[in-house]
Formats: structure tokens, C-alpha cells, sequence
């Protein structure tokens, strides 16, 4: 009786063990660099430097960056991203990495913040589809060549 | 008493308005004519100048006595003895800026024919020893920047019409200068996207209508099947009754332009069935308009869409069968296009590079088509909405000298270098000191077939001449492709209700540019027609800011992206958007940091450029934007006693935040 006790309690404690790898696999695991809660994409509004970004993160660890500072059109860029779990680093297609590395925060299920490490400079982003627009009439400055790409999709 | 002070301060009046400014009058009976002619000759006197005609350069009272009735009187007493067939104010029609074209002075001016048998030097020491007489001029013409030497276009054998022209006009495929494929059927050498960058910008547009470009130039053949749908039309005139000024604006008939080379004034109409005619203007009003997408010929920079859209061709008429009018008659169509609504004067003409030296020796030997061109660009006589000022854009010239020709020099112009399919300089283009900017302007290359005339500009051109369409090259073909950018530039500013000043736009004009730079090294062989083989090293750095972009002038015209760098760090930026390609190389002048700048972004230490990059440090967050100033043509401004370039200026926009990555992205 008290073997069959101590297995039930065995078998309880690895059931509980289970429940929350499971939970952590939702958060998404250590040393991989998905986040999925950060799939999808991302809208920023900088005011105070009368900015635009639209970022759209993906699965397989690749991002589709918008930004307009300013005047102008809408740049494009891409490149990879990854996440340890704790950090957000991520590297630009002309293999430039990116500036800092960021601390990602969720303030709810469509907002989150990403603050840089260095300075802690904090910005906050929500949930959005990418207008088609800032899409088709973005363009992307080609720095080898120091020409425009048109992106007329 | 108070009678006799009053007439004395009548007389104290006028005399302020004599010659005694610009020249001494004081004791003019006791000095010798020829004396007297050397004080009061305006300008060079080894300048090659026509016979028969001068300028006069009369004082306030003997101008006003002049035009208003007293000509003949006038005329007996300046030249008593000399027979003159006419003397003639170079203002012949009442200007629509009469305050403006007073304060320059062009009323003063009046132009005198007599006897091309009489020495111009004999007539003018008539002319000099009366104190009215505040200067004398010669007459001299001026040449087109292109050995008018036209191919009649003949089918390329070795090109296949592209299936993705960008519009449907016969020849557009041979018009690597629209669209450079670095198809060696032009050239051996021909280079992709040496061109205007053009194709995406007429996505947005192809012009508009309301651009007015006026040809300063040979007629150009408004009956052209290519042209004849974006000529500028004087509908009161074409509606209206032959030999009468029925808009009254004291031209008559003046449909598509007018004809300035005319002595006398009794005729305007424009007219290239003269013997000599060579085609050049109508070639290069082609570049500039010729309709586009309309299924015939060729396409053109600002010709629209096909739906009629393309930006207007008027025709100011300089050259009749090959001869040129003189400055008189070139001022005259300044004033002309000023006052009939151009914005943008295309002059692929020039004095020889030898001629002057710096802008002051210009100056002093064409006061009044300087001040015709200072009429022209003025801000008070600018024609389009989007613009504070007109535009005057040249041809660099075409004696391989190491500086521009004049008026093209001049700061208040735009000179236009030329270049190749091959990106590289034409053989013949002038290039350095005074020079702004780089153009399609053709060259005489080979193709892998041996054929020369393909890598040359295709364009209109007249029928009895040469042909409906013909090949040329020259500055005279690189200048339209410039004018042509700056008409979709403005086309495009009025689509988005954008406003800018003269500088501001040409200074977008000037830095919306490709690198050539980087092509300028070794040597360019031809090794054919005893043509040179270039040291391309003379040349870089000194064809202008590079080659002109249709689509960076837009897109600068759509808004230039703030430039990001990160608090409380030196940070080196890149500026090419906002000086184009050849940022690297251009000379730096100064940068203007306001003090509510310093403030937002706290600068201490001012800002540096070096090489293109501006290296600046930001203390706070923020955005403010910062003014850095360059020279577009060479290493020094020109004015003065100076030849040289033109101050460029463009506001950058700053934001200082927490992070920045080397590439400008966001992350």
C-alpha cells in the first residue's frame, strides 16, 4: 500500500514537473530563438522623434522591418532575429547587427515594450498588420551600390 | 528764390540718375573719343562681336526722352553725322515686372543698327562723347553647345526592342540615356544605369502640363508628329487673327514662342525653313518633351504619360539657319519666357570657355543678357506654384576645357556636363571650374559592330534637314536631360502641393545625383577620328555633383529620412541622401547648428564633415535639424573675380536616441 503511495506521489510530482515544461514551452523554450508570443507584426509610434515602424517578426526567426523617420518614404529592412528567453538581438541582412540588444516585455497580449540594454531606452510597440501600403511604396536603400530598390509589389 | 531752389533741386535730381555712377562724365568733351570709348565700353574689346549693330547704355533722363517720342532727336544727337538705320530700346514690349526689369536697368538699354561697312569702334566714339552716354556695347552672338552635326537615325540591327519598354514609343529601346541596359549593340563600353535613373520616377509622374520649359534655343518645329502635342499654346493667338497681338502682350502671332533672331522686330514667327538650319533646338526640346507613350519616335524625360500630361515646350527662337542673335536678342527671350510663363529656361548655348575668366569679366561684356537671366530667375517673375524662382540651366560647352562656358558659370545657373553610355566623359565635354552637374549627352563610341552613331542622344529633329529623328551629342544634348529632371521635379512638387524656394529646389536638383567618381580613373581610348584619348583622373571630382537622378529628386522631393545616431556618442553619418552618390567628394562649407538645436539635442562641440560622413555628438535625446552647407562644382564658390561653383545647402535632420545601427535601421 504504501509502495503503491509513494508511486502515486512519484507519478503526481512528475505530472506537475510536465504541467509546467509546458507552460515554459508556451513562453518558448531556453536557447531557442523563438519567441511566439513576438511572432507576428508590430506597430511603434515615436512621437517624439516623428517616427514609424511597422516590424513583423516570423517563426522561422526572420524579421520585415518598416521605418520612416521623419520625412520621406518608408525604408525596408530584414534580417534574422533571436531571443535567449531574456534578450532580443538580431542582425540586418547586410549583416549589420542591430544597434543594442533589447528586453522584451508584454504589457498585455498586444502590447509590448522592448528597452535597450545599454540605455534603457524604452520603447512601446502594439499588435498590427503591416498596411499594404507602407509595403508596396516603401523602398529599400541598397548601400553597396548606394541606389534605391523600388518596391512596387 | 524759392523758384530758383527748387529748379536747382530738380537738377540735383537728375543728375543722380546720370552716368555718374557708372562712369565719369566729368570733362567728357576734353578727353578724345577714343579715350572716352575705353572708359565707357562695356566688356572685352577682342570679343569677336557682330558688325552693324552696338548697345547703348543711356542715362534715366535721355531714356525717358528716348521712348517717349524723341527718339529721332535723341538719335541726331548721339550720332550726328553717322547714319543709323534704327535705334531700338532692347525692351520692345512693355515687360509684365516693369518695376523689376527698371531696377536691373534694361530699359536703359537700347540696341542701334546702321552699316555693316562702318567700323563699330568709329560709330560708338560718336556715340561716347556725350555725357548721356553711360556705356556702349558690343554685339556679339553666341554659339550652340553641340557641333550640330545630326545623324538621321536608322534602325539599330543588332537591338531588340525591349519587351518591358516602359513606354511604347518606337525608339525607346535606343535611348540608352532614358534607360541603360549596357547593351554593347550602343556601345562596347555601355554601362548599365548610366542614364537619367528615370523609369521609376515616371511611376509617379511623367509631368504635368502646367511646366513651362522654354527652349532658348533654334526653332523648334512645333509641327513635329513627336512634338506638336506639348508645345506651349498661346491660345489667344491661335484663335485669334493673323498679324495681330491679340492677347496683347506686345508680340504678334506668338503661338508656340517667338523668333528673336530677327533684325528689326517685323517678324516673329518661328522658322526653321532657313538654309543652315541644323535641328538643334527641336533635337533638344525632344529630350526635354516629346510625347511620350503615343506609339511613334521617341520618348523624352518630362513627356508624359500618353494621356496628353507631359510638361509644355515654348520656343524662344536664338539661332536662325545656324547664326545666332545677339545679346539683345537673347535677353529679349529672357524676358519674353519670364513673362509668358516658363519656369525652367533650357539654353544649350554659350560663349567659348576661353572667354572669360571669372564671373565679373562676364558680366562687365553682357550686362544686359546678365540682367535678362537675373530677370528670368528672379523671385518675383517665378511661373510655377511649387517654385520661388525660376530656373536657368546650361550647357557646360564643348571645348574639353577645364571650365565651364558662361552664362552657364555663373552661380545663379546650373551647368551641365556630359557623359556617355559608358558613364564615362564625352570626349568633347567641358568639365571643372563652373560646372554643376552630369548629363546623357552622347559620344563617339563604337559598337561590337563598329557603328559609331548609336551611343549619341536619338531625339526630333526636322524632316528636311535629317530626318524626323537623328542622333546628336554635345553639352546641348546633356543640358535638356536636366531640364527635363527639374520639370518632373516640379511636375511632381505641384502633384504633392510641396512649395520651395529657388535655391532650395536646385539645391535638391544638385544632390539628387549617381556617383561617377568611382568610374574616373584610367584612361578613355577612341583610337578612331583623331579624338584624344582622355586622362579621366583630370576629370574626377570635376563633372559636377554626378550624374543627374530622376528619382532621388523625387523621392528628396517625397521628404529625406532623418538621420539617427546614438546619445552621448560621436557618431559618423552618412549623408549621400541628402547629397547624393558623391557626398564623399564633394567641399564642405560650413555647418549651422541653431541655438534651439544645441538645446533640443545638447550639442557642445560643433559638428564635422569629412569625406561625405558628418561626425556629431549628441548629448540629449531629440530631433532638430541642422543646416550643412557644400559647393556643387569644384573646390571653390564662384562670383566675383571667381569661377566656380554654386553653395549648395541642405537642412539634416537629426534624432538622437538611445541606440542607432551603422545601416540606419531602426533596431
Amino acid at each position: 500500500m504504501r509502495r503503491l503511495i509513494y508511486a502515486m506521489v512519484a507519478l503526481a510530482i512528475v505530472g506537475l514537473a510536465a504541467g509546467c515544461n509546458k507552460n515554459k514551452e508556451d513562453e518558448g523554450p531556453k536557447g531557442d530563438n523563438r519567441d511566439m508570443r513576438l511572432v507576428g507584426s508590430w506597430h511603434c509610434t515615436a512621437e517624439e522623434f516623428s517616427t514609424e515602424v511597422y516590424v513583423a517578426f516570423t517563426e522561422d526567426g526572420a524579421f520585415d522591418l518598416y521605418q520612416r523617420l521623419g520625412e520621406g518614404r518608408y525604408r525596408f529592412y530584414d534580417g534574422t532575429w533571436q531571443y535567449d528567453g531574456t534578450t532580443l538581438t538580431g542582425t540586418y541582412s547586410d549583416a549589420t547587427a542591430w544597434g543594442d540588444s533589447y528586453t522584451v516585455a508584454y504589457l498585455d497580449d498586444n502590447t509590448m515594450t522592448l528597452t535597450t540594454t545599454l540605455t534603457e531606452e524604452t520603447m512601446t510597440y502594439t499588435r498590427e498588420e503591416i498596411p499594404a501600403e507602407v509595403i508596396q511604396e516603401s523602398i529599400t536603400l541598397r548601400s553597396e551600390t548606394d541606389s534605391c530598390d523600388v518596391r512596387f509589389l | 528764390m524759392k523758384l530758383r531752389v527748387l529748379l536747382l533741386g530738380v537738377l540735383l535730381a537728375v543728375a543722380s540718375t546720370s552716368c555718374v555712377k557708372e562712369k565719369s562724365s566729368e570733362v567728357q568733351h576734353e578727353a578724345a573719343p577714343s579715350e572716352l570709348l575705353a572708359q565707357k565700353l562695356m566688356g572685352c574689346a577682342t570679343i569677336e562681336h557682330k558688325r552693324g549693330s552696338m548697345l547703348l547704355y543711356l542715362d534715366e533722363a535721355t531714356t525717358t526722352r528716348a521712348l517717349g517720342g524723341d527718339m529721332d532727336d535723341v538719335v541726331a544727337t548721339l550720332f550726328n553725322g553717322v547714319e543709323i538705320i534704327a535705334m531700338e530700346p532692347i525692351l520692345t514690349h512693355k515687360p509684365k515686372n516693369e518695376k523689376l526689369a527698371h531696377e536691373l536697368g534694361l530699359h536703359r538699354w537700347f540696341s542701334v543698327t546702321f552699316s555693316s561697312e562702318m567700323d563699330v569702334d568709329d560709330v560708338m566714339k560718336h556715340a561716347v562723347v556725350h555725357p548721356e552716354v553711360c556705356g556702349v556695347q558690343y554685339c556679339a552672338g553666341v554659339k550652340p553647345a553641340s557641333n550640330c552635326i545630326a545623324t538621321p537615325y536608322t534602325p539599330n540591327a543588332s537591338m531588340t526592342r525591349s519587351e518591358d519598354a516602359a513606354f511604347d514609343d518606337v525608339y525607346y529601346t535606343s535611348q540608352w540615356n532614358l534607360e541603360n541596359r549596357g547593351d554593347k549593340s550602343i556601345a562596347k563600353t555601355a554601362r548599365e544605369g548610366a542614364d537619367v535613373s528615370v523609369r521609376d520616377a515616371w511611376r509617379l509622374t511623367a509631368g504635368t502640363p502646367d511646366v513651362i520649359v522654354a527652349v532658348i534655343d533654334a526653332p523648334v518645329m512645333y509641327t513635329h508628329p513627336d512634338l506638336k502635342d506639348a508645345m506651349w499654346t498661346n491660345n489667344a493667338e491661335l484663335n485669334g487673327t493673323e498679324g495681330v497681338d491679340d492677347d496683347r502682350n506686345g508680340y504678334v502671332d506668338d503661338i508656340y514662342g517667338y523668333n528673336f533672331y530677327h533684325e528689326g522686330w517685323s517678324n516673329g514667327m518661328i522658322n526653321w525653313e532657313v538654309e543652315g538650319e541644323s535641328g538643334h533646338g527641336t533635337h533638344v526640346a525632344g529630350i526635354v518633351g516629346a510625347v511620350n507613350n503615343n506609339g511613334i519616335g521617341v520618348s523624352s524625360v518630362a513627356g508624359g504619360s500618353g494621356k496628353g500630361d507631359g510638361v509644355r515646350i515654348m520656343s524662344c527662337q536664338i539661332f536662325e539657319g545656324g547664326l545666332s542673335t545677339d545679346n539683345a536678342g537673347i535677353s529679349r527671350a529672357f524676358i519674353y519666357a519670364a513673362d509668358n510663363g516658363a519656369c525652367i529656361a533650357q539654353c544649350s548655348y554659350g560663349y567659348d570657355a576661353k572667354t572669360y575668366a571669372h564671373d565679373n569679366a562676364y558680366i562687365n561684356d553682357a550686362p544686359v543678357e546678365y540682367r535678362a537671366i537675373k530677370y528670368f530667375t528672379d523671385p518675383e517673375n517665378c511661373n510655377h506654384p511649387s517654385l520661388g524662382a525660376n530656373l536657368a540651366i546650361f550647357a557646360a560647352g564643348n571645348e574639353y576645357a577645364s571650365n565651364s562656358d558662361y552664362p552657364g558659370a555663373l552661380p545663379l545657373c546650373v551647368s551641365v556636363t556630359s557623359f556617355g553610355p559608358d558613364f564615362l566623359p564625352g570626349w568633347y565635354t567641358n568639365y571643372g571650374r563652373g560646372c554643376n552637374i552630369a548629363a546623357p549627352g552622347g559620344d563617339n563610341l563604337k559598337n561590337a559592330k563598329g557603328e559609331m552613331a548609336y551611343a549619341e542622344i536619338l531625339s526630333t529633329c526636322i524632316p528636311d534637314v535629317v530626318g524626323e529623328y537623328a542622333y546628336m551629342s554635345g553639352t546641348s544634348m546633356a543640358c535638356p536631360h536636366v531640364s527635363g529632371v527639374a520639370a518632373l521635379g516640379i511636375s511632381y512638387a505641384g502633384m504633392l502641393g510641396k512649395k520651395y524656394t529657388g535655391n532650395e529646389f536646385r539645391d535638391m536638383l544638385l544632390t539628387s545625383v549617381t556617383d561617377i567618381n568611382s568610374y574616373l580613373n584610367g584612361s578613355k581610348e577612341y583610337g578612331y577620328n583623331n579624338i584624344p584619348t582622355l586622362d579621366l583622373s583630370k576629370y574626377y571630382k570635376r563633372m559636377g555633383t554626378g550624374a543627374v537622378d530622376a528619382w532621388r529628386l523625387l523621392m528628396q522631393i517625397e521628404g529625406t529620412p532623418s538621420v539617427m545616431v546614438t546619445t552621448g556618442v560621436q557618431t559618423v553619418v552618412d549623408l549621400r541622401e541628402y547629397f547624393g552618390a558623391s557626398a564623399a567628394d564633394l567641399t564642405y562649407l560650413d555647418i549651422t547648428v541653431s541655438d534651439e538645436a544645441k538645446e533640443i539635442l545638447g550639442i557642445n562641440s560643433t559638428p564635422k564633415m569629412k569625406d561625405g560622413m558628418l561626425a556629431i555628438k549628441c548629448n540629449k535625446r531629440g530631433a532638430a535639424k541642422i543646416t550643412v552647407s557644400a559647393i556643387a562644382g569644384g573646390g571653390q564658390l564662384g562670383g566675383g573675380n571667381n569661377m566656380g561653383g554654386t553653395e549648395i545647402c541642405r537642412e539634416v535632420s537629426i534624432i538622437s536616441r538611445g541606440v542607432s545601427s551603422t545601416n540606419g535601421g531602426w533596431f
